[in-house]
């Protein structure tokens, strides 16, 4: 997940000189007068300038200051302006809670926007606002009397959606280039489906319940039979033992997740939890098509760091139970981690987003004494040669 | 109300500015950056320098409001006018007319040369919410600390990179770093150990200090003159509501 945090943990050579860089990493704030110098025709990216400790009052802190301030508010009077070439044109149907598109030229349809039987193509809320804030498209009212400005696209589009901080981490993904596309679950309804399908009659549930209770005593009971493990006393003893594995093996007798067996049933299923996939995305790549996507590289839910809290056992599984299993667990720390299925969890504070990965661990199932045992081995064999 | 008031927009619950001026006067004039949430036009694709709007803290629209400073505009009802139709009355043929003609006149040349605008902000009648609407901020410990930090000076971003409430910062977060991690709290609420420890090895880590306050209740106020700090001076206009006691927490690192 690199690629998400680049800009908030990667401090410019720069900074890190004057030995604040390690510091401030985290700041935000930059120099807009670089942005100002490098006019049209940049190739890199903009990075961040140096800031001092704090005011001194001099005139040359209060030159740089009102240079900087200068420097952004010129940023941030530019045009929204685009050329008819990449000419986007739309209308916004409040009741549709989505936008008909008249005019769609440009590369941005690759990605965005769905067609409907008719041919037209229909853009979501978010698709809009993005399109709208970066200049690439000019809205309309249903009556086709006005464009639409930037704040109204905000007052029409915004609650539809679902919350600020979902658009946030969409266009905070969109801007770094990945494709972004809703969810299944992005809305309640998208959660009635994955709910329905399972859907069992009770007299199945309680046969369920039962076996599920059978075996979980029997596996215990032959758990015990099995490795003799006696009613008192040490564990491991009056045996031979050949190998510290089979001892390591005789005592993990503590129960323990594993994403093998699967998670104990969820009982509680609140549809109202931020803790649900909003976006899938995919890494931007040229084949890509709307119509076929495929497996999506990252997963991606939107938390309020203000309203939501940390996700209840039964929301973790809920949310867990969505998501495939990812193809082969590593031996790295790194894999081990990210477990065996993972999402990424986008938390917002009025406007500043952290990315987290969630994975999906059973430590009880990677057993670490063989892999040191058959480390030690190869590493005799190494040595014989 | 004053008649330059600053308009605010309330959109979904959050608080909005879209007007450049209004982003001018709110950093020059009241030390409120407010956090830059758009895409910047002309450089759309990288989330280093963003755009317009600028959105507010609720505690910022809160105090710009109890200041007289702002007022807060319901933009979605504002708009309704121009948004609202009858889904049966919809014509998209004669609506796509109005809009060719709207489009071959707003742009200054024509065919392939022709460019399209947006405008920042709409000028319509607009819904100004009472002033009541952001009544329920002033009693969290989040605004009694947010506005003790601004009549000190300090600009105010939210804390979420250090895991706290607020960060503070001496002058305009473009030329300076924070100072403080900055945690509000009730005046009896009490937190972990565990809290202090980790945030304030953390905030010593990045060079930054670890704040605490909390707004001290009436019957508290008499008994702690020991604690008055400069932002709590009493008999200068302020009322004595205004006290407040704060405290600052390093990393010691001793042995």
């Amino acid at each position: 997940m690199d690629d998400f945090d680049n800009d908030y943990d990667n401090a410019p050579a720069t900074q890190a000189a004057d030995g604040q860089g390690d510091a401030e990493s985290d700041d935000e704030q930059q120099d807009w007068r670089i942005l100002a110098s490098m006019g049209p025709n940049r190739k890199s990216l903009p990075k961040r300038g140096e800031k001092e400790y704090e005011p001194t009052g001099s005139r040359s802190d209060r030159d740089n200051l009102d240079d900087s301030r200068q420097a952004m508010y010129t940023a941030l009077n530019g045009e929204r302006r685009h050329t008819s070439k990449v000419h986007i044109c739309g209308v916004w149907y409040p009741h549709l809670r989505k936008a008909k598109v008249l005019v769609a030229r440009g590369p941005h349809f690759k990605s965005i926007g769905k067609a409907d039987s008719n041919g037209a193509i229909w853009l979501l809320p978010e698709e809009v606002i993005y399109l709208v804030e970066r200049g690439s498209m000019s809205l309309y009212n249903p009556r086709g009397d006005t464009n639409i400005s930037l704040q109204c696209c905000y007052a029409a589009c915004l609650t539809a959606c679902h919350g600020h901080e979902r658009y946030l981490v969409y266009a905070h993904l969109k801007r770094l280039g990945f494709i972004v596309q809703r969810a299944p679950t992005f809305d309640d309804s998208g959660e009635e489906d994955v709910e329905t399908k399972p859907k069992i009659s009770w007299a199945r549930e309680l046969w369920n319940f039962l076996v599920r209770k059978f075996i979980r005593c029997w596996t215990g009971l032959r758990y015990v039979f099995a490795r003799k493990i006696p009613p008192f006393g040490p564990i491991v003893c009056g045996d031979i033992w050949r190998s510290y594995d089979s001892i390591y093996r005789t005592l993990q007798i503590i129960p323990f997740y594993s994403h093998k067996t699967g998670s104990p049933p969820v009982t509680q299923r609140s549809t109202t939890t931020p803790y649900r996939v909003a976006y899938n995305v995919w890494k931007p790549r040229p084949s890509f098509k709307k119509s076929s996507p495929g497996e999506p590289d990252f997963r991606v839910v939107v938390v309020n760091a203000q309203k939501d809290k940390m996700p209840t056992l039964a929301q973790a599984d809920a949310l867990f139970s969505t998501i495939p299993t990812a193809h082969g667990s590593g031996s790295t720390l790194q894999q081990r981690l990210n477990g065996y299925k993972n999402v990424i969890v986008g938390v917002v504070d009025y406007g500043i987003i952290s990315f987290v990965t969630f994975g999906d661990v059973s430590f009880g199932d990677e057993h670490i004494y063989e892999k040191r045992a058959a480390n030690s081995t190869m590493s005799k064999h190494r040595k014989m040669k | 109300m004053v008649d330059d008031a600053i308009s605010i927009s309330v959109i979904d619950g959050e608080y909005f500015v879209f007007d450049i001026d209004a982003v001018k006067r709110l950093r020059n004039d009241h030390h409120i950056a407010g956090i830059l949430v758009g895409t910047l036009p002309q450089v759309p694709q990288q989330s280093v320098f963003l755009g317009l709007p600028v959105q507010l803290m609720p505690e910022e629209a809160a105090l710009l409001v109890q200041q007289g400073v702002a007022r807060i505009i319901d933009e979605s009802q504002s708009h309704e006018p121009i948004l609202a139709i009858d889904p049966n009355d919809i014509d998209d043929a004669t609506a796509g007319l109005k809009i060719n003609e709207i489009e071959s006149a707003g742009s200054e040349s024509q065919g392939p040369l022709a460019s399209y605008t947006t405008p920042a902000i709409t000028t319509v009648d607009k819904l100004v919410l009472p002033d009541s609407s952001v009544n329920a901020i002033f009693e969290t410990p989040r605004f009694h600390m947010y506005r003790y930090l601004h009549q000190n000076g300090y600009f105010i971003s939210p804390g979420l990179r250090f895991g706290s409430h607020f960060l503070a910062y001496p002058g305009d977060p473009l030329r300076y770093h924070s100072h403080y991690l900055v945690r509000g709290v009730g005046y009896d609420e009490e937190f972990s150990l565990l809290d202090l420890v980790g945030s304030g090895r953390l905030g010593t880590g990045v060079k930054k200090a670890w704040m605490i306050g909390a707004h001290l209740p009436p019957d508290q106020q008499d008994k702690t003159t020991a604690l008055r700090l400069p932002g709590a001076k009493v008999g200068e206009g302020r009322e004595s509501s205004d006290e407040f006691v704060s405290f600052c927490v390093e990393w010691a690192g001793f042995g």
